[in-house]
């Protein structure tokens, strides 16, 4: 066979059997797991996350949950062959390059439904003590509303318990004066005890403060207000098979919130059950949509001090439908109507007695609107118009044009690693190797070159505003190094014998 | 509903809890309810139990009418003001009652918060505010309290024994001028309850009863025996023999939109005219046109870049060196 034949056979060979590894599943006997790269991440995270997988998991799947630790900017998996003793085994090389430690991000947020506008920081240091920890501290300044200092930790395992731990300490004001003449302070530590895919299970503990500096509230308000301790337990359930979060054309979406109180420390606590459950389905070309406008304004002059029900019920429908020019339909602006309509009811204090069908049907309020939406790289604009068609007596809506905003802008900025190795691109992690180790190995097990490659986090440029996300497709830049390492790794599994499909 | 409004309109005082034999334990609601008790209008007595640490109880409400603590020099001094309930119209020009008075509120009210937070234990001052909080709560609102009644009176740890004779000294000599003054009469003021007797009422029948038997305060005062059965007397007159109205503490942790009639004041509101106005929204308007148009053209611009961005940047596959 002439030489160039040769290497155009080598070449198909490992192209093919590049094609199987990338693409399909080649069983592997895994001898051992090195792992490489990490100064301050303990090995014994990294194991115990690879062995929490089922046995059976590809490569891809390993990258996956350790790119979910939040710690790493890029991890590399690479097979190299077992040792010599043992044929037919491979050893899983785990190559990472963690993140930097200290990052940082400032940004002014709007929150369409209540109407306002937030500053918010935060500051996050990751892996401080090797176990995957991550601290966070956050400010939050709302105009006029609501403000919050808060700091936490989250754990990804501690011990023997394999779900995610957190924990968090905030302190928090709102401002109600306006609407219904309270102010609310409140201290609060907050435990993740279990968190799984669907299934969430927190408790929280705060010291709950009502206070009327105005001193015009109403009868009601005045027996609320005073010092109140708050421990309970919430779980929360949620299923979401939306094809899109933003928006969404199929698929359904159900969460339930459910709280106990009043459990521990101390019986005085506030004792209170509450269930939220909600539920979307989205249809292509229909009319069920889950939207989330509120289309009822507050204006300015309040007589009556609103607080709150026991039993609420709220229907959305929206019909989203594409704007016929083609310019519109490129820029993903697109129109729609909605109506909705909800109700809020007192059930406690023997009011359920006179609770009827009747009363239950009045006591709904609805209103019907249509409008804009224009999405575009900085933010998500929607300038609707509401009609309201019932409100019963003190509300304060008002029919008209609302105009929201979604945005988010923010700078980031970040504390260098100590390692320096800055480049987050997985591609040229190949590159980070001596060629001088690669034939050392070459000569003693020899090594297969990388087949998955993931690469995690973001590369910021500092100059401007939006994040450039990598693509994840994996990508490969061939030396002829690698080529000779695959080669040899094609030949020891076995490679010469299999026929590109 | 209907009975709910007819309660709301009835005359009722928010004190806190009672306690040690007393309608209400705290030394500053005891003489509000004794008050309303001497002008003989039929109240209704509710509790809270959860605002130890707030200026704004007692209050008086009926109806939309409040009538707060810390407005206008106390909740009497409201009431009176108000006309709702004024025992005081002719005493209130005698200088020797309003020197008892102002001595009463003064040096009286000093010695007692004194006795209260700093003089004696925390059992008294538990039993009264804290005991229906959470102990966390409880305990930290208690170390709160003492620090501010110490900043209140001026106690420092240097001058904290010359403070406390200085203040049970003026107790003394208040205790021995209003015994003297007070003979063997049943009122201070011609026979007839005046505010004097309620402010003055109160504090002899908290400290006689709440404060420990331990607390120099109240030895003080149990070597005057006519102020001493001037205070058994009225309170067997006035408090004990028609403990009527006053309902089941109050603390509903539900709540609804309440109905309310007009207000007596409204909120301050700055007077805006009907051009002012229009003038307003347009401006409004247009700016945020403006804004919209500008940040539309730079989204729209941003992505035309990015466009070219992503083109050169699709190079899958292998690149043979």
């Amino acid at each position: 066979m002439t030489p160039e034949a040769r290497i155009q056979m080598d070449r198909a060979n490992m192209e093919s059997l590049f094609g199987r590894l990338s693409t399909e599943r080649v069983p592997v006997r895994v001898h051992d797991i090195i792992i490489k790269g990490n100064t301050k991440t303990k090995d014994s995270l990294i194991e115990s996350e690879v062995e929490a997988l089922p046995a059976a998991a590809a490569g891809r799947a390993v990258a996956k949950r350790l790119q979910g630790l939040d710690i790493f900017d890029s991890i590399n998996i690479t097979l190299d062959a077992g040792p010599p003793e043992l044929p037919g085994t491979a050893n899983v090389v785990i190559q990472v390059s963690e993140a930097k430690m200290l990052t940082g991000n400032v940004g002014v947020y709007s929150k369409p439904e209540a109407r306002s506008w937030s500053l918010e920081g935060l500051a996050q240091l990751k892996n401080f003590f090797g176990y995957g920890d991550l601290w966070d501290a956050s400010v939050s300044y709302g105009w006029g509303q609501t403000s919050e200092v808060s700091t936490g930790v989250s754990l990804p395992r501690f011990k023997s318990i394999s779900t995610p731990l957190s924990a968090r300490i905030s302190l928090l004001s709102q401002d109600w004066l306006k609407f219904s003449s309270y102010k609310e302070q409140g201290l609060g530590l907050s435990l993740g005890l279990l968190s799984t895919g669907n299934h969430d299970l927190s408790y929280n503990l705060s010291w709950r403060t009502l206070t009327d500096p105005s001193q015009m509230s109403s009868h009601t308000v005045r027996r609320q207000l005073g010092h109140s301790l708050s421990s309970a337990l919430k779980y929360v359930f949620k299923i979401d098979r939306r094809d899109s979060p933003m928006r969404p054309t199929s698929g359904h979406a159900f969460v339930s919130t459910t709280q106990i109180g009043g459990l521990f420390p101390d019986i005085r606590s506030l004792r209170f059950i509450r269930q939220v459950s909600s539920q979307g389905d989205w249809v292509p070309l229909s009319l069920e949509d889950l939207s989330e406008n509120s289309s009822n304004e507050n204006s300015d002059d309040t007589g009556i001090d609103h607080i709150g029900g026991d039993l609420a019920l709220t229907g959305f429908a929206d019909l989203s439908f594409d704007l016929p020019l083609k310019v519109f339909r490129d820029a993903g602006i697109h129109g729609h109507v909605f109506a909705c309509t909800g109700s809020l009811n007192k059930l406690t204090e023997n009011a359920y007695k006179g609770f009827s069908l009747q009363k239950f049907r009045d006591s709904f309020r609805s209103c019907v609107g249509a409008g804009i939406i224009i999405p575009t790289k900085l933010f998500r604009m929607e300038v609707n118009y509401c009609y309201i068609l019932k409100q019963l007596e003190h509300d304060q809506g008002k029919t008209g044009k609302k105009g929201n905003l979604l945005a988010g802008m923010g700078v980031n900025c970040w504390q260098e690693a100590p390692n320096t190795n800055s480049e987050s691109d997985g591609m040229e992690n190949s590159k980070t190797t001596p060629p001088d180790q690669i034939e050392g190995e070459e000569n003693e097990n020899g090594s297969s070159n990388s087949t998955v490659e993931e690469t995690s986090g973001k590369k910021v440029n500092s100059g401007s505003v939006r994040q450039y996300v990598r693509s994840k497709t994996p990508r490969l830049r061939w030396t002829p190094e690698l080529h000779l390492c695959f080669v040899h790794a094609v030949e020891r599994l076995g490679g010469e014998e299999s026929e590109p499909s | 509903m209907e009975d709910g409004r007819g309660e709301r309109e009835r005359l009722t005082l928010v004190a806190r809890k009672p306690c040690f034999g007393l309608p209400t334990s705290c030394p500053k609601c005891l003489p509000v309810y004794i008050y309303l008790k001497f002008s003989k209008i039929p109240f209704s007595l509710e509790f809270n139990l959860i605002r130890p640490d707030s200026d704004q109880l007692p209050f008086v409400e009926s109806g939309d009418y409040v009538a707060y603590n810390n407005e206008k020099g106390g909740t009497i001094q409201k009431l009176k003001e108000d006309g709702i309930v004024d025992l005081d119209s002719e005493a209130s020009g005698i200088p020797e009652w309003v020197s008892m008075k102002a001595m009463v509120e003064s040096w009286l009210a000093e010695a007692v918060m004194y006795e209260l937070w700093v003089g004696s234990d925390h059992k008294s001052a538990d039993k009264i505010y804290y005991s229906d909080l959470p102990w966390p709560i409880g305990k930290i609102l208690y170390f709160k309290q003492v620090h501010s009644v110490k900043q209140l009176l001026g106690i420092t740890s240097d001058n904290a024994e010359r403070r406390e004779e200085e203040i049970y000294g003026r107790a003394a000599q208040a205790y021995g001028a209003l015994s003297s003054w007070l003979g063997e009469q049943s009122f201070f003021f011609e026979n007839r309850p005046t505010s004097l007797d309620a402010a003055f009422l109160g504090h002899v029948l908290f400290t006689l009863h709440a404060l420990p038997e331990t607390s120099v305060l109240r030895s003080k005062l149990l070597s005057h025996a006519n102020l001493v059965n001037y205070a058994e007397n009225l309170k067997m007159e006035y408090v004990d023999a028609n403990s009527s109205s006053s309902s089941v503490p109050q603390t509903d942790p539900s709540s609804s939109a309440s109905r309310r009639g007009s207000k007596p004041k409204s909120k301050p509101k700055r007077e805006k005219t009907e051009e002012e106005k229009k003038f307003r929204r347009r401006a409004k308007y247009f700016l945020a046109t403006q804004l919209v148009a500008v940040l539309v053209f730079l989204s729209l611009l941003g992505g035309s870049n990015d466009a070219d961005v992503e083109l050169g940047d699709s190079d899958d596959g292998l690149d043979y060196e």
